[in-house]
């Protein structure tokens, strides 16, 4: 149907095929499970939860590489705050509680705030400043080479591969694993506070000869970080002492970990962990869980390294490190977040709201000489607003109840900052603000409010221009934006799924996405409607009342062609094949010529795609 | 103004199409034009719906893909007139179809046209053409 406009890394000749490096499906892709079953309310709960920057000691660093972990102690701790098992119990400002189902926690490297590299040289670095002023106390170069942000690019091969080798699997969950990538991979921005650390993580072991000196060093070395100039680099400290079960003695650890609490205050946690790699002759090793948030180029660097053997841990440290963490959240993270909640709401956003805020809004806007304000404290030239502005904090504090599930505070103050951004021009501002708001509004049960269908999709396209437009833009947010969204007009009703599908309609016309992209949210609009149409038969087999009959099996007929064409130029005619045959069924019963020329082009266009890449499955 | 009308018989066949592009837009929208004939094809599920709930012929903008509108007429013999349009103009639109309503029904009037069948005469395709250019 359309010219073939295919970019990305897939072969795309038949000599680009036959230098595939990977012959077989690698190992890394059989042994272990993708992604566990979620819906997408889930994901996008777990996907913007708490990040805790994480800082480790010399020894605490060792600890962990000897255990096989080579990128440090953070790496120890991520694959188990993806999911925390107890249930999280947290207060909304009214003081009652609520269960948070999906919350988890992100744990990042400290490493991954800090530019000091970039901007000083590596003689200057952050850990060079503070091995330079205390020796062996950190070691001089970051063992974790995380980064925010990720290529669409990587994303698209990442996926290409699963769907080339796991197609089965994947065909009913693509959507989210792709929107899953994304939300792995979110960038370090100013204008969106959820990668912001909200607490960080200092930890030290028994291997350090004096403990208590380092850990205070530790917490007061974080001043020598070099962060973007709109993040602060101190979040509240709480510390982790590691207790070596094999080496040393616990009486004399528990002493030492008494001392810190005396110290420093009773935000300590207490870890033990065997220091001896584990390996599949022990009795207790079990293969150690991988994190789920892994990014696109992470897995792609697992694809290519194909490790033979799994990487075990044993199973007690494996109980001690998930008993930490749910201790960690309901301890320390979420009792944090609730005071600060409390604390910035008393401070700045309750002279915001209602309509004593309007007032002051308006005064201040109608009165002031200029037409930006009196004080605004957003920067054009850099589009910041200020380090520690009001609206700084409004926004984390809007994040802060967004990740405690209090939807309703949440998105009453980020209409306020809505109205602050809109006065200032702040257009990623705006954008990022208003797209979380479609999003709390969706998981809020009371704020339903279903405002006509087609305003709603204005508005959220003129915030689509936002992102794109505006002068500082960011694609990646604009295609997070979309897919996110699009994924929300939820599946209920056919008037949603036509909202739905008339969203996608703007991937053919921009190129939001990547080829795969399209064809999997192509893919998603297919499925919604065949099961519209499945739901439709099956009910009027009970009774057949008129005008309750409601189908689309047009519609899902142009959407599985238009999904299957675009399937195809990701060449994976396997996952055309089906869709194809769906919409086959619907157009070979008219006669239109120009129709059926179109789906005869088509399927000759799968036919020489499965001749040219014979893929037998192992 | 790009428009694409289609007169759509009751088993989902053709009975008439045209696509009326304006000079100045000959060279814009070439690519997506084969679109058209499976967005009508599509909406057609829409007028289905929409056609319990309507009391007139007319049933205005039924749907919408990306920026182009759907409307459609629905005639009491089950054909369907269905037009794609970019910029809103429900009067003119609904005067369009009133008369292209009439068109059709001399047509049928004719004894050697058979219903539902494909419409070749070339002097029903002028009329359309010119009242095409003078409503829309």
């Amino acid at each position: 149907m359309h010219d073939s406009q295919s970019s990305g890394s897939y072969p795309r000749t038949s000599s680009e095929w036959n230098s595939f490096a990977i012959d077989e499906t690698p190992s890394y892709i059989i042994n272990h499970e993708i992604f566990p079953d979620r819906t997408f309310a889930q994901l996008v709960q777990t996907a913007f939860s708490p990040r805790i920057a994480v800082l480790a000691t010399y020894d605490a660093d060792k600890l962990a590489y000897h255990k096989g972990f080579t990128q440090g102690f953070w790496e120890l701790l991520r694959p188990f705050g993806d999911e925390i098992r107890e249930k999280i119990v947290a207060h909304d400002m009214q003081g009652s509680t609520r269960t948070l189902n999906n919350f988890a926690l992100h744990f990042v490297p400290f490493d991954a705030y800090d530019m000091s590299v970039r901007t000083k040289g590596k003689e200057n670095s952050f850990r060079a400043t503070v091995a330079s002023k205390h020796p062996n106390l950190v070691l001089t170069t970051p063992l974790s080479d995380y980064r925010f942000g990720t290529n669409s690019k990587d994303v698209e091969q990442w996926l290409w591969y699963l769907a080339y080798f796991r197609h089965q699997d994947i065909s009913g969950k693509s959507a989210l694993l792709y929107t899953q990538q994304f939300l792995a991979g979110q960038p370090l921005v100013p204008f969106e506070t959820f990668n912001y650390p909200v607490l960080n993580l200092f930890v030290v072991s028994s291997h350090n000869t004096s403990p208590v000196d380092a850990l205070r060093v530790l917490i007061q070395s974080t001043k020598y970080a070099d962060c973007p100039t709109f993040l602060t680099p101190d979040a509240t400290p709480r510390y982790v002492f590691v207790h070596d079960e094999d080496k040393h003695d616990l009486e004399l650890s528990i002493a030492i970990f008494d001392t810190m609490k005396r110290s420093f205050g009773d935000n300590g946690f207490f870890l033990r962990l065997h220091s001896q790699k584990a390996t599949l002759d022990y009795e207790s090793a079990v293969p150690c869980p991988r994190p789920q948030w892994l990014s696109a180029q992470e897995h792609l660097k697992l694809l290519q390294a194909s490790e033979k053997t799994p990487f075990c841990i044993f199973q007690s440290d494996v109980q001690a490190i998930q008993r930490f963490v749910t201790n960690f959240s309901t301890l320390s993270v979420i009792p944090h977040m609730e005071r600060c909640v409390k604390k910035w709401d008393d401070q700045y956003a309750s002279t915001r709201r209602g309509f004593t805020g309007k007032l002051l809004f308006a005064s201040k806007k109608y009165f002031s000489p200029s037409g930006s304000g009196i004080a605004s404290n957003f920067r054009h030239a850099s589009h910041t607003y200020k380090r520690n502005s009001t609206e700084f904090f409004m926004r984390r504090l809007a994040d802060f109840s967004f990740m405690l599930g209090d939807w309703t505070h949440a998105i009453s103050v980020y209409e306020a900052l809505i109205r602050q951004y809109n006065n200032d021009q702040a257009h990623l501002y705006l954008a990022a603000a208003q797209e979380i708001v479609s999003i709390a509004r969706s998981f809020s049960p009371e704020d339903r409010v279903r405002n006509s269908e087609k305003s709603t999709l204005q508005t959220l396209q003129t915030y689509m221009s936002h992102y794109t437009r505006g002068v500082p833009n960011s694609h990646f947010h604009a295609a997070r934006a979309f897919l996110l969204l699009g994924q929300l007009f939820g599946s209920k009703t056919e008037v949603d799924i036509d909202n739905s599908a008339n969203w996608c309609t703007s991937l053919l016309f921009f190129r939001r996405l990547g080829p795969l992209g399209q064809a999997i949210m192509f893919q998603r609009i297919a499925n919604l409607y065949q099961e519209t149409c499945e739901k439709a038969v099956s009910a009027s087999q009970g009774a057949v009342t008129a005008g309750t009959h409601r189908s689309r099996i047009r519609k899902a007929a142009f959407w599985s062609l238009l999904a299957a064409e675009f399937w195809c130029k990701c060449r994976l005619p396997e996952l055309a094949t089906p869709l194809f045959s769906q919409s086959q069924g619907t157009y070979d019963q008219i006669r239109w010529t120009s129709i059926n020329k179109s789906v005869y082009n088509v399927s000759k266009e799968i036919d020489r795609l499965q001749k040219r890449y014979t893929h037998s499955d192992p | 103004m790009a428009s694409y009308l289609a007169i759509i018989g009751t088993k989902d066949n053709p009975v008439y199409e045209l696509e009326i592009i304006p000079i100045k837009e000959m060279n814009e929208d070439i690519l997506k034009s084969h679109l058209h004939q499976f967005v009508a094809h599509a909406s057609l599920d829409l007028i289905e719906q929409g056609q319990w709930t309507s009391n007139s012929l007319y049933l205005r903008s039924i749907d919408q893909f990306h920026d182009t509108m759907i409307s459609a007429f629905l005639t009491p013999s089950n054909i369907k007139f269905i037009l794609l349009h970019k910029t809103k103009n429900d009067d003119g639109i609904k005067l369009f179809f009133q008369e292209l309503h009439e068109l059709y029904i001399k047509m049928l009037m004719n004894p050697f046209y058979e219903p539902n069948q494909p419409i070749h005469s070339q002097a029903f395709d002028l009329r359309v053409r010119t009242l095409a250019k003078r409503q829309l």
